[in-house]
């Protein structure tokens, strides 16, 4: 059955090793913590469908390998991408220095208007916090990030991480400052057309053919 | 590289074909072919295969499947007496192979191939995993308890992702465990012998595979000679180019062999890497459930990495006509759910099918 949505936004979740990027994605799609999780080699996917705002949206999220020399092999999802979470741990500074190159990357490879929310994730286990609140909200706001800090486990501001993200494109095409018929704006439009190709073709009668578009 | 067979086997060396084999019907003028009794077993074997093969769909109907053992087909089906039998052959056959394999390697290497596509008995892996890639009596392996004494600057990065590998299998889940630690420690050993790969995400799924089937010391020697001589060192490498080469390479076949696949998925921008970067990284250890995966990895250590290649393939091939149907997301579902159950009733088909793959040798060099 072909999905109805206004829009398709492609976000990534990039951070280091280890800071619970898969789980954060996984308790957003099945609302559920992932208990027993592989680290994640490459990339993963996840998709669900949110209304924000009064529009349907759907985000295409691409969860990456935390390993600095996967980069290699990640960096070229971050092409066309309009929101990102970036995530740390916060009982981790180690994961929490390393955020300023992980933002470079985004905003370079991305798109330098890539719409980037921090996630101090695992707030679960506040005894064991190396990062204050306050010390990562300064670095939000000195990097013009929103900031969350998150719980994969308990789901606590998980939901709202991803929405408050999405809310903020939507805003920024309303106000015109983001062009969703521009490519690689990382938004696409869901019309009728698009929504077409969910809908299973005929395997064999379709001779190869070049790309439309 | 001379692959010296430890003491165990070379005790029972005296027993070869001389004084085992008592057929006097054939002259003893032709060394390279099988003896009798090994062409014997052989054709034994390959009728109980297939009785085995059919015996084991009946046997699932009533069962379930097995995935969740860790144990080849033919281990693990000593439910009826046929199956017996051909257990105490292939024994027998493995065990012969075992004691001389000096030189049946030499002489009876494609045999031996042939023997290994069809699963190494599960009591057999440890022994023949090694021989296979001769870490028998390496030098490294003395430095090892003496690596476990240094410290390693990986350690962290290692440490935070053994929880996370295999965490479901018994022998990794508990957390300070003997597998967990046993994990940790191969990984940090090679991280200090391999200053430049140190530790790559990934290689613990492997190592995690032979500390399910040997001791520690073991499998950091069969791990150390994985890295030099099948082409691992070069995809953990930090760069990793050795990958994208791979992709490339892979992505060369699927254009030869599958071009209309290969079309739709340029058209779907579907990138090769969005679902095969595991493959090769893990040797389909984190695609499908181990009984699957460990077969592959048996061909793995006697063929090497065109096993990837040619599973990779087999794979779209066999998938071609639903992947046809659908879009990049579909695809990318299709890959992470439908893929990695498909073999859960055994992997014979799947194996049969990537021998019957295509391969130019040439090209991919």
């Amino acid at each position: 059955m072909a999905e109805t949505y206004d829009f398709l936004f492609k976000f990534l979740v990039i951070g280091s090793a280890g800071t619970g990027k898969s789980c954060l994605l996984h308790q957003f799609i099945e609302n559920k913590f992932k208990q027993d999780s592989n680290h994640t080699i490459g990339v993963e996917f996840g998709s669900r469908v949110v209304t924000v705002g009064g529009k349907t949206v759907k985000l295409q999220i691409w969860d990456t390998a935390g390993q600095e020399r996967f980069r290699s092999v990640t960096r070229s999802y971050y092409r066309g991408a309009a929101g990102a979470l970036l995530v740390y741990d916060i009982t981790s500074r180690e994961t929490y220095n390393s955020l300023a190159a992980w933002l470079t990357d985004a905003r370079t490879l991305a798109s330098p208007n890539i719409v980037v929310i921090l996630c101090g994730n695992k707030k679960d286990l506040d005894p064991e916090r190396e990062v204050t609140f306050l010390e990562a909200s300064r670095f939000a706001q000195e990097n013009e990030l929103m900031f969350l800090e998150t719980s994969a486990l308990t789901g606590e501001n998980v939901e709202e991480a991803f929405l408050k993200c999405a809310r903020t494109i939507l805003n920024k095409i309303d106000s015109g400052e983001l062009d969703p018929e521009r490519t690689g704006s990382g938004v696409q439009c869901g019309d009728a057309s698009l929504r077409q190709l969910r809908q299973p073709r005929s395997a064999q009668a379709v001779a190869p053919q070049p790309c439309g578009c | 590289m001379a692959s010296q067979v430890a003491s165990p086997s070379t005790s029972l060396h005296t027993t070869s074909s001389s004084t085992t084999l008592s057929t006097p019907a054939l002259s003893p003028s032709s060394p390279s072919q099988l003896s009798p009794d090994d062409l014997e077993l052989l054709a034994k074997l390959e009728e109980q295969n297939r009785l085995l093969e059919t015996d084991s769909k009946s046997l699932r109907s009533v069962n379930g499947s097995r995935r969740n053992s860790g144990s080849s087909l033919v281990s693990s089906s000593s439910a009826s007496s046929n199956l017996s039998h051909l257990e105490e052959d292939s024994w027998i056959l493995w065990g012969r192979i075992v004691n001389e394999w000096d030189d049946v390697r030499k002489k009876k290497e494609k045999q031996v191939k042939e023997l290994v596509r069809k699963g190494i008995p599960h009591h057999f892996r440890a022994i023949v995993w090694q021989l296979l890639c001769s870490a028998q009596s390496m030098p490294i392996k003395d430095q090892y308890s003496e690596l476990l004494k240094m410290t390693s600057p990986c350690e962290k990065l290692i440490r935070r992702d053994i929880a996370r590998t295999y965490p479901e299998h018994n022998f990794f889940k508990e957390k300070d465990s003997l597998g967990q630690e046993v994990l940790f420690n191969v990984m940090k050993a090679y991280s200090l012998v391999d200053r430049e790969v140190g530790y790559c995400q990934g290689s613990a799924f492997i190592v995690g595979l032979l500390l399910m089937q040997m001791p520690e010391e073991e499998a950091f020697c069969v791990f150390v000679k994985l890295m030099q001589d099948y082409r691992l060192r070069e995809l953990f490498k930090p760069s990793m180019a050795e990958l994208g080469l791979c992709m490339y390479q892979f992505e060369c076949m699927i254009q030869e062999h599958l071009p209309a696949l290969f079309v739709h998925f340029q058209s779907q921008s579907f990138h090769t890497s969005m679902y095969a970067s595991s493959w090769f990284l893990t040797i389909f250890l984190t695609t499908f459930p181990l009984p699957v995966a460990t077969r592959i990895f048996d061909i793995f250590m006697s063929e090497g990495l065109e096993i990837v290649f040619r599973v990779g393939l087999a794979l779209l091939q066999m998938n071609q006509e639903e992947l046809m149907q659908l879009d990049m997301e579909g695809m990318l579902q299709h890959f992470q759910k439908v893929i990695p159950r498909q073999f859960d009733s055994g992997p014979d088909k799947l194996i049969q099918a990537a021998y019957q793959v295509k391969y130019n040798s040439k090209k991919m060099k």
